[in-house]
């Protein structure tokens, strides 16, 4: 399963592994959700993951826009994988979502 | 993401059928270069063809193909250069590699007929032409057939994928352009990120991802893209091109990313304003930087992106529309021709009911609709109208390989290529056109040696050609060969007992035993023909779509088989007619014009069945007799005119009804052989009219006429008015009548 929900741990962890793509992206829609209503912070992993597509990677901004404006911390847990990083430089992206600095975002998204 | 969902299944066949005019486009191409070495606009078409097999492939799972083509298109990068030099052997290599990527684009997920090792092989050979040795072969992928997900395939093939345009390398062309993915683009199997990368692969590109249009997390779909990009690429201005066609071809290339999603996104490309980059500015970017900031001087992106946040509104749609055709599977417009056909058939009920009702306002609304379903009719046959020209351009392919085994140097040359065909008789005719050239490769076309001594070209002719006759359409494969040996063929088909040894033959007839299953006259049986099966395959194909095939011959001079063919086998506009109580429709397209026979003309023509129309003379059928009708004849006649192969020749008929559109039904096999119907159609009375082919009946009554011993250019006349060969007094209702009905029930 590319995506896997951890609850186990504090903070709950998404584990997103494989190519993660739009095959599973209702998956992790349904997992950062999920994860936004946890109380203060949730972390997601992508340390295992050899690819990424557009659908997940716009799953991931909207997920970290949200957590911005609602105060709880949603950041990634672990390094990027360098042929992540690279696609989405590549695709014009300026950053990986959920990484370090994120821009500020206004009051209610878009 | 799989590979089997729907819509990814749907953008796989769309690539197949784009891949296979495209391989066919390729292979003409290369035949082309053979010719012309120096053409680098040649060289440019195939570079291009290559490059979009493999965009196309690799964003729809077709890795093994993708990492393929990338190769060749490597070589032909070289070309383009001037580091390659066109050969005879690379030509025939870059062939060879074409059938391997045919194999790879109509494989089945998991399942390829592409060889593994043949496709080692060509790699190997083609690096070395390259100069690249056989080490360099070794590091030249080729994985094995896998249906892997689009994503995988994108990892993979990154790897191989690098901008051909080197910093400094010359002027250059910049394009601003705009990608916004419609809803069902990813679901239907796409990926942008991979359409993104492939202009990376034309060009040096800068990008700018926008995540403005993402929504919130909950409202979000998760299949669908929301992300757009701004990019400028910058390309090679084309060397010695003009100005103008080097941007034609830029904007091509560029165009050719998004050939299969270009219904499903928001596409501009515009000119970029922008000046040619400098050397310098480039010498400072470092391949390990970020792609985005990698490619461009920062004032260009800034400019560049800068005129966009300047026309935050501006989209795809506020500009002319220029992709202006669409794809559509060919089973929807077959579908939308049938509904046409039925709603063809109600119309002529609504007519013949307001005919009959003597209401002004149902008349008024019946004549609207049938005008309406007229135009409806005209339109959606057009939809389906192709020109012939991917149907002839394959067989340069085929005349090419088949000169190489046979020792043979041919020629082929097309004509009328952009002659339009309905769909459905374009999709049956390349079976006997194959047939046809393998025939003439194998037994017309001599050896080179014996063209020499024969005082004939080294290089033999092989000529295709198609052109509108009418409803028809004639399509004809000639050489320049020893033509058919008319004894030889009269002799075995004396010895099959398909004639009397004392039967007088006429050519015709001696021609048509070559299309009986199993004939030949090949003393061995090659690979490419002599079972007498190819010819008979012609045969049937060409009646089972109610064509009609004429041999020509001369001994030492060369062969001409034509192929006629109804244009379309759905909808027809034509002539009602009455003979008797029968109803019959002549197609249109074949009628001249339609002149009054009294019966008083008749007596005066002495039995001679012949009008005088304006001065000249034209011979008739009498339909009525043709068709054994026993009730008397009216008063007055109708002579319809029509135009056939042989000239112009009169049917007559009782009386003429008026215009029909007519949706023509397959009258079943008990009367396929009947050759002067082409089929049925039903009327808005519910009466069934008989859809006659004037051509037929013409040949029938000439081939009779000929039979009786008469010329067989008495039948009809040509248009300077002159009965051909002087005989009109010799065309009789007796001659033509019987002859009709011997046709018919041969």
């Amino acid at each position: 399963m590319p995506v896997r929900f951890d609850r186990s741990e504090t903070p709950g962890v998404i584990r997103l592994e494989g190519a993660v793509d739009i095959g599973c992206a209702a998956e992790l829609k349904a997992a950062l959700l999920e994860a936004l209503t946890s109380k203060g912070e949730a972390r997601i992993s992508v340390e295992t993951a050899t690819g990424i597509d557009v659908t997940a990677v716009q799953l991931l901004w909207a997920a970290e826009r949200e957590a911005r404006v609602s105060g709880m911390v949603l950041a990634l847990e672990g390094p990027v994988p360098e042929a992540l990083r690279a696609t989405l430089l590549e695709a014009g992206f300026e950053r990986f979502p959920c990484a370090e600095d994120p821009e500020p975002v206004d009051e209610g998204g878009e | 993401m799989t590979s089997e969902s729907g819509g990814l299944d749907q953008f796989r066949l769309a690539f197949r059928e784009e891949a296979r005019e495209l391989l066919v486009e390729l292979e003409s191409n290369l035949l082309e270069m053979n010719e012309r070495p120096e053409d680098g606009e040649l060289v440019g078409n195939v570079f291009r063809a290559l490059h979009t097999i493999k965009g196309s492939g690799a964003m729809f799972g077709f890795e093994d193909l993708a990492t393929f083509t990338h190769n060749l298109e490597n070589a032909f990068d070289e070309v383009r250069k001037g580091r390659l030099a066109i050969t005879p052997e690379l030509v025939d290599l870059t062939l060879s590699a074409l059938d391997q990527i045919r194999a790879m684009a109509e494989a089945d997920d998991g399942e390829t007929a592409a060889d593994p090792a043949a496709c080692t092989e060509i790699l190997a050979r083609l690096r070395a032409l390259m100069g690249k040795g056989e080490d360099a072969a070794g590091s030249i992928r080729h994985t094995a057939p896998a249906a892997k997900p689009v994503q995988g395939a994108a990892n993979e093939l990154g790897a191989a994928i690098e901008p051909r345009v080197q910093p400094g390398s010359g002027p250059e062309q910049a394009w601003k352009i705009r990608f916004a993915p419609g809803p069902d683009l990813m679901r239907n199997g796409a990926d942008p990120l991979l359409l993104v990368r492939e202009l990376r692969g034309i060009g040096r590109l800068t990008v700018e991802a926008s995540t403005a249009g993402i929504p919130s997390l909950r409202e979000l779909e998760p299949e669908r893209c929301y992300v757009s990009w701004e990019m400028v690429l910058a390309i090679p201005a084309g060397g010695d091109r003009g100005q103008d066609a080097a941007r034609a071809a830029g904007e091509d290339a560029i165009r050719d990313v998004f050939i299969f999603v270009e219904d499903s996104c928001e596409l501009t490309i515009e000119p970029a304003r922008v000046e040619p980059l400098a050397d310098a500015a480039l010498a400072n970017t470092g391949a390990k930087e970020p792609v985005s900031t990698a490619v461009c001087t920062a004032d260009v992106t800034a400019r560049a992106l800068e005129e966009k946040r300047r026309s935050p509104g501006r989209r795809a749609t506020d500009q002319p529309d220029s992709a202006s055709s669409l794809r559509v599977p060919a089973a929807r417009l077959d579908q939308l021709v049938d509904l046409v056909g039925e709603l063809v058939t109600v119309q002529a009920r609504l007519s013949e009911f307001a005919a009959q009702s003597q209401e002004n306002e149902v008349l008024a609304v019946a004549e609207e609709i049938e005008r309406l379903t007229s135009a409806l009719r005209e339109n959606s046959m057009t939809l389906r109208m192709l020109p012939i020209r991917a149907t002839f351009e394959r067989f340069r392919r085929l005349v090419h390989d088949l000169a190489r085994d046979l020792g043979k140097n041919v020629e082929l040359t097309i004509e009328g290529a952009e002659t339009e065909l309905d769909k459905t008789v374009i999709d049956q005719l390349g079976d006997p056109l194959m047939h046809l050239i393998r025939n003439s490769m194998d037994h017309g076309v001599e050896l080179p040696e014996s063209r020499v001594a024969g005082g004939k070209r080294r290089m033999a002719k092989i000529h295709l050609s198609a052109r509108h006759s009418g409803a028809s359409v004639l399509i004809a494969v000639s050489d320049d060969g020893a033509g058919i040996d008319t004894e030889a063929v009269r002799a075995r088909a004396i010895e099959r007992g398909l004639a009397g040894a004392d039967d007088p033959l006429t050519e015709t007839e001696i021609f048509s035993f070559i299309f009986q299953p199993g004939f030949s006259t090949a003393k061995e049986v090659t690979d490419i023909s002599g079972r007498g099966v190819g010819m008979d395959v012609v045969r049937q194909r060409v009646e089972s779509l109610r064509g009609a095939i004429e041999v020509t011959s001369q001994r030492g001079a060369g062969t001409t088989v034509t192929l006629r063919l109804p244009l379309t086998l759905a909808i027809i506009d034509g002539l009602l007619v009455k003979i008797g109580d029968a109803f019959f429709v002549l197609p249109l397209a074949a009628t001249l014009e339609c002149i009054e026979l009294t019966r008083e003309e008749v007596e005066q023509a002495n039995g001679k069945h012949v009008a005088y129309v304006r001065g000249e003379i034209v011979p008739y059928i009498r339909l009525r007799q043709y068709f054994n009708v026993s009730t008397p004849p009216p008063e007055r006649e109708q002579i319809m005119v029509v135009e056939c192969e042989d000239g112009r020749c009169g049917l007559v008929v009782d009386q003429v009804l008026g215009n029909c559109q007519t949706v023509i039904r397959n009258l079943g096999r008990f009367y396929r052989h009947v050759q002067v119907v082409s089929g049925a159609t039903i009327l808005g009375n519910g009466a069934v009219a008989l859809i006659l082919d004037p051509q037929r009946l013409v040949q029938e009554a000439i081939r009779a006429k000929i039979q009786r011993g008469g010329s067989r250019s008495c039948g009809t006349t040509r248009e300077n008015g002159h009965p051909r060969g002087g005989a009109h007094k010799n065309a009789t209702e007796h001659s033509v009548g019987a002859g009709v009905r011997a046709g018919a029930s041969r």
